[in-house]
């Protein structure tokens, strides 16, 4: 196979990084980018980018930390060169706050951030109803500059993209040998997968540039993310939640946790709404797979599932998907020299 | 009671305020005027970037380490108030890096979180071995003067657009105390030999993605002779001047291409910034802040002038802590001339 034809479903920060990485370590192969949605009207437009892992129930941690660590080093290298701009790749630093002292005091991605360490009395007197928290140094990559960066690293390496609606995946095994499925919440219904369910987020990007920090509190529902021209402030967790219509009562409150974090916010300007629907699964699915029909056969490398931690362990699973693609790529070149003989 | 301000930087402007909260209560005629040849958006302190941070060693000056440290802490608690954004106060973090290990800083148990870099951190800063990470304030002058001035206006303070060229010019009117907040030329009103400009030049820059501080030291050539960058709330200052005895407040471009080329070597991405503008001030440096009263006769009149200039690199950082010791200073003046206890009593 002298070109191995790949389409990567998908064109959220998942679908775009595994497509990179695909050209990275096939160069040979063709990878084309087919979405319906791209830059700004992605999901991951709507997220805030903030590389602070969320812990998947059923994926052990070693894998997550691994993931995360590549995601980190990666970006982190980008921050500190002269495309980090580009990229809408910057540090943060800021707290994480716990109204109750939590049973982690030290999560498994405290060595992989910088300088973390638990934050002083002096440090908690800003947080009057907050007794515990975590200081610590973080990336945060702002959409849409960081996609329209990896859509132009991948215009560089000659790869297509295409605005299509993929209804089924055997609707591309004429055109493709190999399917790439990175459609987040899509997969619900492109491959029938219902382990995954969205968790409705709606969250506020607000004008507020004297906001220098990041600050979270540990229950997960409040955040402030400073990113390069706005502050997203967030958010909610509705689980189960289809809607992607913005709720006024919802922003209200939004606004009021926001502020009661951090009151400056109060004279934060240019407040608007944006809802996404984080495809959530127990386990985020990196898994290739066979599909057959009819006596043929169509590979597909699965990549979704990535639900609060999309942007924190993107790359990691966007390695390993290339990596699977790799195997698919080995596996049709043997089948077509057994073919030959 | 007349009171002539001389000078409408932070050190004037927050003197001036410090006083008349702390006194017109009690004295209801104290009237306070302020005199300045600048005003904002023109004074030293509008050009400085804001940074709440003094310099490395307080060479044993007690004194101002206590001033600093009433400054920052008075500056916390405004924090969460919602004067905060008019003042153009806010936290925020950053690195200090030296290419070689140094003592802790006289200020490292005021600011916020001081710790030590990681070996991690310091792969962001290639040439440097050591550094410093914590939290501080930033009291942006363009923001804090305005927010000054209408405090003493709305207190009935007035204000006088004119070059003061000696403490007999204000003192003559029946002006009792003068306060001489004159900063860089408080030499022409009283020769001090002590008082050198240290210029500094900065470039204004747009880099919204740069969210920290970073200040970087070279311990033989001196304070703010090495690149920094200090993002503030509408752009980034690029700096690393610090020239002694240097009196020009001409832009150099020999000094832009300094600051452009070892800040863009610390942060490569800000070769991608947009530059936004340039700007030169003098430092009134001086080994030690002159804040001390004097009694100065002029003609046949005796008045009392209370010093307070001389902040070199550090107003901002110090303001608050001077203001209120320029405030006990005043006390004491009203306190001898027994103001305080018989305000209807015959005037000295």
């Amino acid at each position: 196979m002298a070109s191995p034809k790949v389409a990567v479903v998908g064109a959220g920060v998942i679908g775009l990084s595994t497509a990179l990485c695909i050209t990275e370590t096939c160069p040979s192969c063709s990878v084309t980018v087919l979405s319906d949605q791209f830059s700004p009207n992605t999901t991951s437009d709507v997220a805030a980018g903030m590389l602070i892992p969320h812990t998947y129930p059923d994926t052990p941690i070693h894998r997550q930390k691994q993931w995360f660590k590549e995601t980190f080093t990666y970006l982190f290298a980008i921050s500190n060169s002269v495309e980090a701009s580009e990229a809408g790749i910057h540090l943060v630093s800021g707290w994480q706050v716990y109204k109750s002292t939590p049973k982690e005091e030290l999560p498994f991605w405290s060595d992989i951030v910088l300088g973390f360490r638990l934050m002083s009395e002096a440090e908690l007197q800003k947080f009057p109803q907050h007794r515990f928290g975590q200081a610590f140094t973080t990336l945060k990559c702002d959409c849409p500059p960081y996609l329209l960066w990896l859509e132009k690293r991948l215009k560089a390496t000659g790869t297509q993209m295409y605005t299509r609606k993929v209804a089924d995946l055997w609707e591309l095994h004429s055109e493709y040998d190999i399917i790439v499925n990175c459609t987040g919440m899509g997969a619900r219904q492109l491959v029938g997968d219902k382990q995954l369910f969205p968790v409705r987020g709606q969250v506020l990007k607000v004008h507020a540039p004297w906001v220098k920090h990041f600050i979270r509190d540990g229950d997960g529902l409040t955040y402030i993310y400073p990113g390069v021209h706005r502050v997203t402030l967030g958010g909610t967790r509705e689980k189960g939640s289809w809607s992607l219509s913005p709720d006024a009562g919802t922003t209200r409150d939004i606004f009021d946790r926001c502020c009661s974090l951090e009151p400056s916010l109060q004279g934060a300007q240019d407040i608007e709404v944006k809802m996404g629907l984080r495809p959530s699964r127990q386990c985020v699915r990196v898994q290739g797979e066979v599909l057959s029909q009819g006596g043929v056969k169509l590979p597909v490398v699965h990549n979704y599932g990535h639900g609060a931690g999309g942007f924190s362990v993107h790359r990691g699973t966007a390695n390993e998907a290339a990596h699977l693609v790799g195997e698919c790529i080995s596996a049709l070149q043997g089948s077509l020299s057994r073919a030959k003989l | 009671m007349r009171v002539a301000v001389i000078g409408a930087g932070v050190i004037g402007l927050s003197s001036a305020l410090c006083i008349h909260e702390q006194f017109h209560g009690l004295l209801p005629s104290l009237e306070l005027e302020v005199y300045a040849d600048h005003f904002t958006p023109h004074t030293t302190s509008d050009g400085a970037a804001g940074l709440w941070q003094p310099y490395l060693s307080d060479h044993g000056n007690l004194q101002e380490t206590l001033w600093n440290k009433e400054t920052f802490d008075y500056l916390l608690g405004h924090l969460h108030s919602p004067a905060a954004k008019e003042m153009g106060l806010f936290l925020i973090s950053g690195y200090n890096l030296f290419t070689e290990p140094v003592p802790d800083p006289s200020w490292k148990n005021i600011v916020l979180g001081f710790r030590n870099l990681t070996p991690k951190e310091l792969e962001l800063f290639p040439g440097y071995s050591y550094g410093w990470f914590n939290t501080a304030l930033m009291l942006e002058g363009r923001s804090y003067l305005p927010w000054l001035t209408n405090r003493l206006t709305q207190r009935g303070v007035k204000f006088f657009h004119k070059k003061v060229e000696s403490f007999q010019e204000v003192s003559g009117d029946g002006v009792d105390v003068v306060l001489n907040c004159s900063g860089m030329r408080a030499g022409d009103l009283q020769p001090d030999p002590q008082l050198q400009p240290a210029r500094g030049q900065i470039i204004k820059v747009l880099a919204p993605w740069v969210k920290h501080f970073i200040i970087t030291h070279d311990l033989k050539s001196g304070i703010y002779t090495s690149p920094y960058v200090i993002p503030g709330s509408e752009f980034t200052v690029l700096g690393g001047i610090c020239q002694h005895g240097n009196w020009s407040t001409e832009n150099s471009a020999k000094d832009h291409k300094s600051i452009w080329d070892s800040c863009c070597r610390l942060l490569p991405a800000l070769q991608k910034a947009k530059i936004v503008g340039e700007w030169s001030g003098l430092r009134p440096a001086r080994p030690s802040v002159r804040l001390e009263r004097e009694s100065v006769r002029l003609g046949n009149l005796q008045a009392e002038v209370i010093h307070n200039y001389g902040h070199g690199g550090f107003g901002i950082t110090i303001h608050w802590g001077c203001a209120t010791a320029a405030a006990r200073l005043f006390g004491s003046i009203l306190q001898e001339r027994k103001q305080l206890a018989t305000p209807a009593g015959p005037r000295l």
